[in-house]
């Protein structure tokens, strides 16, 4: 203990000496001082939001480049296709030019939704605006490639799917702009804060994009391949309905004495039906009366939850904007059919790219608690209504 | 006894070495914020081949056209029966 007393003794000492030495000395060491409280009291009071300023629009920059990379990309491979299915056709009169100047058209396409100063007869509105938007966009580009309908709906999927990469580009650009007009990093913050979910939407969108100019399956499926397997693997004497349902398949089929009707998107194209109305057309048209609704869809699952786990619920499991949901619980509730859901969980970006193995697989057990379903609350020779929720694309039936 | 300027040398050493520690730390977290790429991750797609009257099945890389419950070229060896197409997918690990 002594010894360290007697060390810091003789650094005061030295330090009290190196104070009184000659005037070189005196001067380099104030000056070091100063430099020091400069750069790390001075600097970061006064210059301190500037500083922040620069970080944040660095990094927001990047992210504008990389997402204007990911908006030409996206843009270029769509307008391929759409040239490649013209050459294929032999569709005369449309250039590269053209397919352009509509897809950017389309892009900036504008969906304005009904006012909420009145809410009385809102979802109906909502619907009747939702369905006009999508029939004209599928008339858009239906007049530009007269083909089958399945291969304008992928198309137009991936419109939408580019008019959302659009969109999130033009929020970034704008309040990146904003915040460097009025030099305030407290606007650059609000986009910082973020950006780790722009960019899982982003990859998640630029990857829902190649899913649907192939045509192929994407993690929302999974509700609909839940139908298709059901249907093939399950059911005996399957007999499709024909109906004035636009893009849905009903068909009625037997399971173990139940009579269970399955309605999906009609497929292969990227589609999610008219669930509602097909259920309406079912129960107040045909007369049916289920003994339940089971509804199959994919949910959103937490950061650490497992791809492809199965959870059962009550309720109606479809996502969206919420009408057919709506539609559904009024519809079960009027007539008091007790409604179930089997939710297959994965992440944003799974739901809308490429169908992992884990998902495919999950579809498997999720039939199987559809069946578990069915024969608990049904007895022999009741009905039941099954509907695989999802956008079809990759799924027929 | 340490000499004056040994002790200024170190003064100035101890000095640098925290500046250095501090742009060192402060590149570390900017490198993680400031340098976000975007990257579209799109895996190989496989489609999976059934025959719609056993369990024999079969793997091939996905083909344009080819979708859930389309009608393959390929035969079942019991039956010979065409082949449908039950699953599309790709093995691109899961995110957990």
């Amino acid at each position: 203990m002594q010894e360290v007393m007697l060390a810091l003794h003789a650094l005061m000492v030295s330090l009290q000496e190196a104070t009184r030495q000659t005037s070189n000395y005196y001067l380099y060491n104030w000056l070091w001082w100063l430099f020091l409280i400069f750069a790390f009291f001075i600097f970061p009071l006064v210059f301190g939001d500037y500083y922040q300023l620069l970080r944040l629009s660095g990094t927001i920059n990047r992210l504008l480049s990389d997402l204007g990379r990911v908006l030409n990309q996206s843009f270029t491979s769509v307008v391929n296709t759409i040239e490649n299915i013209v050459r294929k056709n032999n569709i005369q009169n449309v250039t590269r030019k053209d397919i352009e100047s509509k897809i950017k058209d389309l892009i900036e396409y504008v969906l304005i939704q009904p006012t909420e100063l009145e809410t009385q007869g809102i979802v109906n509105k909502l619907k009747h605006i939702i369905t006009l938007y999508n029939k004209e966009l599928e008339d858009a580009i239906r007049r530009l490639i007269p083909v089958d309908k399945h291969v304008i709906q992928n198309i137009v999927s991936s419109v939408e799917a580019l008019r959302s990469l659009n969109l999130i580009y033009k929020i970034v650009m704008h309040y990146y702009r904003l915040g460097m007009k009025y030099r305030n990093f407290y606007i650059l913050l609000q986009i910082y804060m973020v950006i780790p979910q722009i960019k899982e939407a982003v990859n998640a969108i630029s990857g829902a994009i190649n899913a649907f100019i192939k045509g192929q399956p994407i993690g929302d499926s999974a509700g609909p391949l839940t139908a298709f397997k059901f249907l093939r693997e399950k059911c005996e004497s399957v007999e499709p309905l024909s109906h004035s349902v636009e893009d849905t398949y009903i068909a009625r089929c037997r399971y173990k004495g139940r009579i269970v009707y399955v309605i999906k998107a009609l497929g292969p194209g990227s589609s999610t039906g008219r669930l509602d109305d097909a259920v309406t057309y079912l129960i107040e048209h045909c007369g049916v009366k289920p003994r339940a609704i089971i509804t199959v869809d994919a949910a959103l699952k937490l950061e650490g939850e497992k791809t492809g786990t199965i959870t059962e619920g009550i309720g109606v499991a479809i996502g969206g904007i919420g009408v057919e949901k709506f539609n559904i619980e009024t519809l079960a509730t009027k007539y008091r059919i007790p409604i179930y859901a089997v939710l297959i969980k994965m992440s944003m970006p799974e739901a809308l790219t490429l169908m992992t193995k884990d998902i495919a697989e999950a579809t498997n057990k999720a039939v199987e608690r559809v069946c578990k379903i069915i024969e608990q609350v049904a007895k022999e020779g009741e009905e039941v209504l099954f509907i695989g929720v999802g956008n079809t694309i990759g799924v027929a039936q | 006894m340490i000499s004056v300027t040994e002790l200024y040398a170190l003064f100035m050493a101890l000095s640098l070495s925290l500046m250095m520690i501090l742009i060192f730390v402060t590149y570390m977290f900017m490198r993680k914020t400031m340098f976000v790429s975007i990257e579209t991750v799109t895996g190989k797609a496989i489609t999976v081949l059934k025959c719609p009257y056993c369990s024999y099945t079969i793997r091939r890389v996905f083909r344009e056209g080819d979708h859930v419950g389309a009608v393959a070229q390929e035969k079942c060896p019991i039956h010979d029966a065409n082949l449908i197409v039950s699953e599309i997918y790709t093995e691109t690990p899961s995110s957990e």
